[in-house]
């Protein structure tokens, strides 16, 4: 059964609403062109096809797998450099005090 | 879905507490992400919350609707949405991003079109807002082209056995608009009147106009 009565809202979480904008605002700015996310998003979900895919957390993890992808092949980025920044934010989310905003310093 | 993090606890008066939730990892890698990009000046903060609001609030379906209601009292409109799409919607300004390429398929009492996008999840952001989580589902794409008849049912779309259903695949390159057929008895209403039975799923195949009784 398709769940198509369920929240129909554009983005569940934050952080779907932010890869999104990223994606586009990477687009616009001529990083690549969206054909070429396209195409690495439906390899992604292609990939990921044993899940059960929802159409919204798995659907934009598979977003984000992909726009990762993409920067390492344009060479904006490694894979090493995402998971070194990545850990950076779990430590500050781990270690600030509650009621302080988490923050990491310059990278 | 917040993962909480098992701490030891600790007896000190003076040890501060942690925020001790650690967000899940596709909202980490989202972050990592920002940072990186923001730090290289390939995005703008601004920018990204501007197009949040965009997309959250300011752009959906009630663009398409304007488009449809105006091919069903606008004959001449109507001809040119259906030989050229992207330059018929583009009178009404619903331009921009994942706008181009633009085919509008028309309902008749033969035939009803249905949209999909087997690959991933191309839709015209312009006249429609963003996909539904259903239309981005696995069993929504995957279904829709196997047995499209089914899948209306189960949308509460029972159509007549003579109806032939045709399956339209979207890509980055072709996105499909259904233009639903205009719902009987409806001669009186005016074109912003019209509009307003324009559903979203209508234009996606997935509905039917509805009539909003008063």
């Amino acid at each position: 059964m398709i769940p198509s009565k369920l929240n129909d809202k554009n983005f569940q979480k934050p952080w779907h609403a932010q890869i999104f904008a990223i994606t586009v605002s990477l687009s616009e700015n001529k990083v690549f062109e969206w054909c070429e996310f396209s195409d690495f998003l439906a390899h992604e979900i292609k990939m990921d096809n044993n899940q059960t895919r929802n159409g919204s957390d798995d659907y934009f993890y598979s977003w984000v797998k992909a726009l990762e992808k993409l920067l390492i092949k344009k060479k904006i980025t490694s894979f090493t450099r995402m998971v070194e920044i990545k850990n950076l934010w779990s430590s500050a989310f781990l270690n600030t005090p509650h009621g302080k905003p988490v923050k990491i310093g310059d990278i | 879905m917040i993962k909480k993090i098992n701490t030891k606890k600790n007896n000190t008066e003076n040890i501060h507490h942690s925020h001790n939730i650690l967000p899940e990892e596709p909202e980490l890698r989202v972050k990592a992400l920002e940072t990186l990009l923001v730090n290289k000046g390939l995005v703008d903060r601004n920018t990204l919350n501007e197009l949040i609001d965009t997309y959250e609030n300011r752009i959906g379906p009630k663009n398409g609707a304007k488009v449809i209601a105006k091919a069903w009292v606008d004959v001449s409109f109507k001809e040119r949405l259906l030989n050229n799409a992207t330059k018929a919607i583009e009178e009404l300004s619903y331009t921009g991003r994942q706008g181009e390429h633009m085919v509008v398929v028309e309902n008749t009492y033969e035939i009803h079109n249905m949209v999909v996008c087997t690959l991933c999840s191309c839709y015209p952001w312009p006249v429609l807002g963003l996909p539904p989580s259903w239309y981005k589902s696995d069993e929504y794409r995957a279904r829709a082209v196997r047995e499209p008849r089914k899948v209306l049912k189960e949308f509460g779309l029972l159509l007549d056995e003579k109806i032939k259903i045709k399956v339209w695949d979207s890509t980055s390159e072709m996105r499909y608009l259904v233009l639903p057929m205009r719902p009987k008895g409806t001669e009186e209403l005016t074109e912003e009147e019209l509009a307003k039975t324009v559903t979203r799923n209508s234009m996606i195949g997935t509905g039917l106009p509805e009539l909003i009784n008063d």
